[in-house]
């Protein structure tokens, strides 16, 4: 929702454009999520004016919503798609700005952190017990929340290539 | 550790947070992870996957990217262009036409594509530099864009109000009908007031004579297919032939068979529209995600309770809250972006909202329009920036100046709401089912 930004970005580093590469694949499997949910959905609402169902839409559906937001995440982060307040920061200059951006990019790797030992513990969790979906295909359910851990490790990722970067240039 | 230190670290945080220029959706998720882990400790943080996990997955939530999707396509392919032209023939005779033309095609292209900022950006685009040319008084113009921008959240079909819905436990498409009517009236007090203007102040428009150039009277026909697309979206929904999430997804194709018609759907566009989807469907899922984190961390500590008792015992009435509730709401959203608004205040005001005996249905109106406000307010207005990027060097003064009339409208359309909510609870009346 914010304006288009120029696209020219410095170097920064071996671990960025590796971190750059991957969190950009991820992001075009999360476009492909979506094509699938356009797809399904559209074919689920023409076979219900037939009575006929997929009947699966719904679960499958919602799966691949997920897959799109966590898979887009770190890719997100990147090109400045999330909005902030810009207030303050986008007056600070020099060592004040710099501050601020230790102080956002670090919060934002704790935060992530703890996102992500959650959802492995959940993932792992659902795996050793085998718990299943209530639907027709009992989906056991660490196969589609695989990539909440998948998604939020790469964000992890991303915070860290910039940390190691010295945070000089965020978006 | 006591409520009322809880709620002071609470508020504490997030205003340093969203001061200090954290992406607002972590900023949310950080206060929450810290008031969950200070009341329950490390126990508390285990609940998280759940919460996390329960935003992503969710059928009803695919609208936003399907919607967004329609937006994009519509936008990039160019077809969005053509539509104005179309509107600028059959508007741009009255007195201070393209200004008109400014609301009508707004009111319409933002209810296709569901948002604001890439309304007025698109409209504006072609707008302003036409309009400065011919001599029309800018601040009017970035006025107009900015405040015609906003309609699109509250013509369906409304992102807001679908993630409104959710949060609510309300029907979306009784949500997106009763938004229609007060959609419409608010774009007509947008183009009286514009007409009362320019009849105390006729300079602000170049008159008729020194338009200029003729556009062809055929491009009138470009705006039927968005229009029609539009029809085919809400019709699907009104008739119960189709859910919102389903017609969402109808929207998108029926976008891809728009851009196809109009020979200019490549793959480059697609795949464009396609990653900027994604974007903003991060973008927003994140903020659900981080909002509702916070939300259960309020639950769990009780803080929300504690609140939202705190209010219910300050003896209001249910008017002087109301006048309290919008009060909150414009303050904030001179600062938080209307997701942001909904998810952060909602969880605690929620049960007063009921207590008070409001109807859900026409309290999402009223919000929508609230955020439509929030989106227009200074210092930080999503729409006053996009006009003020795309004006080409006006000051931002300017833009913000050229809004203000239309806030004062926008709070006029609440208080007729408030006087007759039949204004939006009368169509969903008339669905089937």
């Amino acid at each position: 929702m914010q304006p288009p930004r120029s696209t020219a970005r410095p170097d920064r580093g071996a671990l960025d454009r590796f971190v750059g590469r991957l969190a950009q694949a991820c992001g075009v499997l999360a476009g492909l999520a979506i094509v699938a949910i356009l797809v399904i959905v559209c074919v689920e609402t023409v076979l219900r004016q037939f009575q006929s169902s997929l009947l699966v839409t719904d679960e499958i559906a919602g799966y691949l919503n997920a897959t799109a937001i966590f898979l887009g995440l770190a890719w997100t982060l990147r090109e400045g798609g999330f909005i902030r307040v810009e207030l303050l920061y986008d007056r600070a200059t020099g060592s004040l700005r710099q501050a601020l951006r230790w102080l956002i990019v670090l919060t934002a790797l704790a935060f992530t952190a703890i996102l992500l030992w959650a959802c492995t513990r959940h993932v792992v969790y659902a795996f050793n017990r085998d718990t299943r979906a209530v639907s027709i295909i009992d989906t056991p359910e660490w196969i589609p929340q695989s990539v909440m851990v998948l998604g939020l490790a790469v964000l992890l990722l991303q915070l860290v290539a910039w940390i190691v970067g010295r945070v000089r240039d965020i978006p | 550790m006591n409520l009322e230190l809880l709620t002071l670290i609470l508020v504490a945080s997030l205003a340093i947070m969203l001061m200090a220029g954290q992406w607002t959706a972590f900023a949310l998720g950080i206060c929450g992870v810290l008031v969950l882990y200070l009341s329950k400790g490390v126990l508390g943080l285990t609940a998280l996957s759940s919460v996390v996990w329960n935003n992503a997955n969710s059928y009803i939530l695919i609208a936003v990217p399907m919607f967004l999707l329609m937006g994009e396509i519509i936008l990039r392919s160019g077809v969005s262009g053509y539509f104005y032209r179309g509107v600028v023939v059959l508007l741009g005779r009255l007195p201070g036409g393209l200004l008109h033309a400014n609301i009508a095609s707004c009111a319409v292209f933002s209810a296709v594509s569901g948002s604001s900022v890439a309304t007025a950006a698109t409209v504006g685009t072609v707008a302003i530099p036409e309009m400065l040319k011919r001599g029309y008084e800018p601040r009017t113009v970035f006025g107009s864009l900015a405040a015609g921008g906003t309609l699109g959240i509250l013509i369906p079909p409304s992102i807001i109000m679908v993630l409104y819905g959710a949060l609510v436990e309300e029907s979306i498409a009784r949500l997106f009908m009763a938004g229609v009517l007060p959609g419409l009236l608010m774009a007509g007090i947008f183009m009286i007031f514009i007409a009362i203007l320019l009849f105390l102040k006729p300079h602000y428009a170049p008159s008729r004579d020194a338009a200029g150039g003729k556009p062809a009277a055929g491009d009138v026909l470009h705006v039927f297919p968005v229009l029609g697309l539009l029809v085919v979206v809400l019709g699907s929904i009104y008739s119960g032939i189709a859910t919102p999430t389903e017609a969402s997804a109808l929207g998108a194709a029926g976008a891809i068979v728009l851009a196809i018609g109009y020979g200019s759907f490549t793959r480059r566009i697609f795949s464009d529209s396609l990653m900027a989807t994604v974007k903003t469907t991060c973008m927003v899922a994140l903020i659900i995600i981080g909002a509702q984190i916070l939300s259960t961390a309020l639950t769990y500590s009780g803080v929300s309770r504690t609140v939202s008792e705190w209010i219910m015992g300050m003896g209001l009435g249910k008017w002087e809250f109301f006048i309290a509730l919008v009060i909150l709401y414009i303050v904030l959203g001179c600062f938080v972006d209307g997701i942001s608004m909904i998810y952060m205040t909602l969880p605690v005001l929620l049960p007063v909202v009921k207590a008070f005996g409001f109807d859900l249905i026409w309290f999402g109106v009223i919000l929508t329009v609230l955020i439509e406000l929030g989106q227009i307010t200074p210092p930080v207005g999503l729409n006053l920036f996009t006009i003020h990027a795309i004006s080409g060097g006006a000051k931002f003064t300017e833009v913000a100046m050229g809004s203000l009339p239309y806030v004062g409208l926008m709070l006029l359309v609440i208080l007729l709401l408030c006087f007759w909510p039949d204004i939006a609870l009368w169509l969903p009346t008339t669905m089937r089912g």
